[in-house]
Parts: C-alpha cells; structure tokens; sequence
C-alpha cells in the first residue's frame, strides 16, 4: 500500500511539472531545455528556508513560488526577441548555468547556509524537513501523497482557469500567428512573460513538493538530461491543451516502468529501457502524431 | 605556460565536432544533437572490436565506417521522411533528441555503463621547454588539423564541396537546377558521422569513455558552429578559437569550475549582439550571402 501512495505522490510531482511545462512548449510555442532548473531553484529555495530558516511548508513552499517565478524573467524577456533554435540555446545557457550554480555554491569550510555555502555544492542538502502545515504534521506516506495530490490539484485548477481565460486565448493566437495578435493591439510580450512566470512559479511548487518528499536534494535534480526528459514527457503526452496532454505525459512517465515491471525486466535494466521506450516514442511521435498522444498542438 | 597549452590543446580536439555539427546544420537546418550518440557509439566499436581480436588500425577503420553508417541510418529513416513531410527545423530537432537517447540507451544495454578505455597502457609524454605534452594530446592536434584540412580543402576545391555549399545557400535553385539534393544532405551526413567518430576515438583514447561522455563535447562543438556563424562552414573553427581562449581565461582567471558556465554565457552573449554569429553578414533580404 506504501508503493501506490509513493506513486501516487509521484505522478502528482510529474504532472506538476507536465502541466507547467506545457504552457511554455503548447501555448507560448517554445521549446525550452531549462524546465528542470525551475524545479531545482523550487526544491532548494525550499530547503533552504525550512532547514535554515526554519519555515513551515507553506511559507516555505510560497518563497520557492515566487523564486522560481521571478527567475522565469531571465526566459520571458529574451523570449520577446528569439524562437526555434535560438530560444532553446539561451534555455540551454540557462540551464548549464543553473546546474552550475548549484554544483559550485558550496564550500567545506563555511557552514551551509551561509553565503559562501549556499546549496552545499555537489554533495546537495540532506535532511530537508517532512512537511507541517497548520500545525499538522505530514509525517505519513499516505499524508504525504494526499499532500501532493492537492498541490497538484491546486496547479491544475490553475492552468485550467488560466487557459480558460483570455490570456489563453491570447497565448493561443499569439503562437499560431504572432504578427496578427500584435496587430490587434495585443500585449504579447507581456502575456508571454505572465505564462513563463506561472509555469515555472508551478515548477518550483512541483521543487517543494518533491524535497519535502524526499527530503534530500542534489544538483542532479538541475541536470540536463531531467530537463530532457521532462521535455520528452511533454512531446509524448502531448501540448496545446489545458490538462489532457500533460496528465497524459505524466502518465506515460509513470507506466512505462510499472509494465516493465509486469514483464518481470530486471530492475537495473529497467530504468534504460525506459529511457529507450522514451526515444523511439519520440521519434515515433514526431513522425507520425506530432501532436503527441492526447495533445492539440502540432509541433510541425 | 602549461594551462594555456593544455586548454588550448583541449579546444582544438573539438574542432572535428563542430565541423560535424556545421556540416549538417549549415546545408539542411538539422540541429544533429544526436552527434553525441554517434560520439558515443564509435569508441564503444572500437572497442568491441579490439576485444573480438582485431588489430587496433582495423578496429578503428570499423569504428569509424560503423560511425558513417549510423550518421546515414538518422538521414535515411529519422531527418529524410521528415524533410520529405516539409517539417520545420523544430521537429528535426526533437526528432534527433529521440535518436540521441535511444543510441545511448542502446549503448547501455549492450555494453554496459561502465566507464572504459581503448588506450592498453599508460601514454608517453614528451617535455619541450617546460611544457609537458601527451601523446594524445599530440593525437588530437594532428587529427583536428587533418580534418580541418581535409574538409575546407573539400569544401573548397571540389565539386561536391561546391554543390554543398549551394546547398546552404538556396536549395530550392540547387535542386531546380537538376541536382541530386538528397544525396547530397547523405553526404553531408556521411562526412559528418566521420569527423564526429575521428574525434570521439581520438578522446577516449586519451581519456577514456562512456555512453554519456558525447552530450558534453558535442555541445561545445554545437556552441562555437554557433558563435561562430550559423550560416558559415568557416564559423565552427573560428568560435572553437574563441570558445579556446575564454576556457584558458575562465581557468587562469577564476576556476576550472567555471569554464562551462563562461562558455555557454559567452553564447548567450553572442545571441544577444551577433544572433546569426560572427562570421554571418546581413543581406538585404535579412538572410545570410
């Protein structure tokens, strides 16, 4: 029973991080390589201010919101002015800096926390507290899944009423045919920048979520290939639609490794050959439906 | 004396790779980020086939056809239906991130993810006024130089270099014109899955390989054809220069630690005040000449 409520708890934190990433790849049009970063800034803004400050999970789980919100800028603004290969070289830049960053920041000498040994460099920060809100303790697997299921739930209402509203529309209109939506005296730029800042704000919530899980983060949370596969969920699951694509990605994510399970495949292997299935699904997606399996957008 | 010398050296042995990369994305617009799973697979070849027994020059000759082959399987099954379909570089792109993981998806599966070594015993090293130099590192210069040679001599005076070049300049004329364009986009690929492998072998023997040692060379490659001019086969050895210089400042200067940061700011930069790179001039019509 403790395994489904750690699925459980897992597939909210993908679809999290599904749902935020389809705003910037299904409705600003963007493919980004930096989603994972978002993530890591969330999970270590979290760390930090629990372990250090000793904030609860709400106060905690906010200021890791708004970092990772307002470090969307260093993606929104140059988004004004670039796309295709060039967008996603700069979320590259991004990226390989923040990895960095995170890596480096830490010295044996000085205390963690400290500015001299703000993330604890490469050997990350053990020890992150179990969530309490309200004075109740989450201390659980059950609790903790449920947890992470309303934070979900909260992000996907979210994207729901976003998408729902005008600036929806907007973010819709301004991808397919970005000249015109200008032309109507639209602020794109500005729609774009509010859509960035709440897909990484969720990001960072989907950070939180996982560190106060875990209770351990390390800068592999920030690599590369996270960000790669966190792109591939997407693509595979689908973008361009409020929440069809993203729980479909999500859940594609979490059940390739439950059939391989089924088939008895041998642990250590397992965890390639998803990543296998994950390649051929991508090349077999963008070949055939390249608006992925429950998605409306084309990535032609 | 030494650091400027190593970084330097370091920096050349990834100019096969950003020619790989340029010589596909220059005349067809494909970001080949698999790159990096053709620079994976060759020493894995390589190395496989030193076990089965075969002399070493034989082994690397098989890892080096073995790389072309599977640079023209991703033309012929995975970039060529896609550009048959019109679809825009994006999809390329993805398409090749897909090739990308499942090559080195394969590579683990087949051969393990232990890190290994093609080099049998410990290499010599030779010191000229205080400068200690490797023999792989010697390797890598004279391979960076004969590719260089060899591919700018191609794209120079030969015909297929020419039409290649017409490629990247208008290849809706190149092929009204009668010419063969999807041969063509095959030798690109060809040419480009045998600088990428020259290179790849010549690093694992000096410092050994894995199935993930590709992503991070091949993405230094893809920043100097970048930096140094999306539009220009000429671009990738100037950018690697550039790419060289900022590497052995980031490394005097501050920390090894940094360099790769340094590296990819410096790009953003680049993208910031030249976007088509430095060795791209603007047309009337807003494209390249």
């Amino acid at each position: 029973m403790s395994y489904a409520f750690h699925l459980l708890a897992a597939f909210s934190i993908a679809a999290m991080l599904a749902m935020s990433i389809n705003l910037i790849v299904g409705y600003c049009g963007r493919v980004t390589l930096a989603h994972a970063s978002f993530m890591a800034i969330g999970a270590y803004t979290y760390a930090l201010a629990s372990l250090t400050l000793g904030w609860s999970f709400g106060p905690a789980t906010v200021s890791a919101i708004a970092t990772s919100a307002i470090a969307s800028l260093f993606l929104s603004l140059p988004a004004r002015r670039f796309k295709g290969d060039q967008f996603f070289l700069l979320t590259l830049v991004f990226q390989v800096v923040v990895f960095n960053l995170v890596r480096n920041w830490g010295s044996p000498d000085a205390p963690f926390g400290s500015i001299e040994n703000l993330t604890n460099g490469p050997y990350g920060i053990a020890g992150v507290p179990r969530p309490q809100l309200l004075g109740v303790m989450f201390s659980t697997d059950w609790s903790r899944a449920i947890l992470a299921l309303s934070v979900a739930t909260g992000c996907a209402t979210l994207c729901w009423v976003v998408l729902s509203a005008p600036l929806g529309r907007l973010l819709k209109a301004a991808r397919d045919d970005e000249l015109a939506a200008r032309s109507l005296g639209k602020d794109v730029d500005g729609a774009r920048a509010r859509a960035f800042a709440i897909s990484c704000g969720i990001a960072g919530a989907a950070g939180a979520v996982y560190a106060s899980h875990v209770t351990y983060v390390d800068p592999s949370l920030a690599s590369l290939d996270e960000s790669v596969l966190l792109l591939c969920t997407i693509l595979i699951g689908g973008s361009g639609n409020r929440l069809a694509g993203s729980l479909a990605g999500a859940m594609t994510w979490l059940a390739i490794p439950e059939l391989l399970r089924l088939f008895r495949v041998p642990g250590a292997d397992a965890s390639n050959i998803r990543l296998l299935l994950f390649g051929v699904l991508l090349m077999v997606i963008i070949h055939l439906r390249p608006q992925g399996i429950a998605g409306a957008y084309r990535i032609e | 004396m030494q650091i400027l010398v190593n970084g330097l050296l370091g920096a050349i042995g990834i100019v096969p790779i950003a020619l790989a990369f340029a010589v596909v994305y220059v005349p067809t617009r494909v970001f080949h980020i698999a790159l990096a799973g053709i620079y994976a697979f060759a020493p894995y070849t390589a190395w496989a086939l030193m076990k089965a027994g075969a002399p070493v020059p034989l082994a690397l000759a098989g890892a080096i056809i073995g790389a072309v082959v599977l640079s023209l399987l991703l033309e012929i099954c995975n970039h060529g239906p896609l550009e048959k379909k019109a679809r825009q570089p994006l999809a390329h792109f993805i398409a090749s991130m897909g090739a990308y993981i499942l090559i080195v998806q394969v590579i683990v599966l087949g051969w393990g993810p232990d890190p290994q070594t093609l080099r049998p015993a410990a290499q010599t090293t030779f010191i000229w006024a205080n400068l200690v130099i490797t023999t792989g590192q010697i390797a890598a210069l004279m391979v960076a130089v004969v590719a260089a040679a060899c591919f700018y001599g191609w794209l120079a005076f030969t015909g297929s270099g020419l039409r290649l070049r017409a490629l990247a300049s208008n290849p809706a004329e190149l092929a009204l014109r009668g010419h063969n364009v999807r041969r063509l986009r095959l030798l690109a690929f060809g040419v480009s899955g045998a600088l990428c492998s020259g290179a790849a072998l010549v690093a694992s023997w000096d410092m050994g390989f894995d199935p993930h040692s590709g992503l991070s060379p091949v993405l230094l490659g893809i920043v100097a054809a970048i930096l140094g001019g999306r539009q220009s086969f000429w671009g990738p050895a100037l950018g690697m220069l550039v790419i060289g210089l900022a590497r052995v400042g980031v490394l005097v200067g501050v920390s090894a630690r940094w360099q790769d940061p340094a590296v990819f700011l410096l790009l953003a930069l680049g993208l910031y005040c030249r976007p088509n790179g430095i060795l791209t001039t603007a047309t009337r019509d807003g494209g390249a000449p």
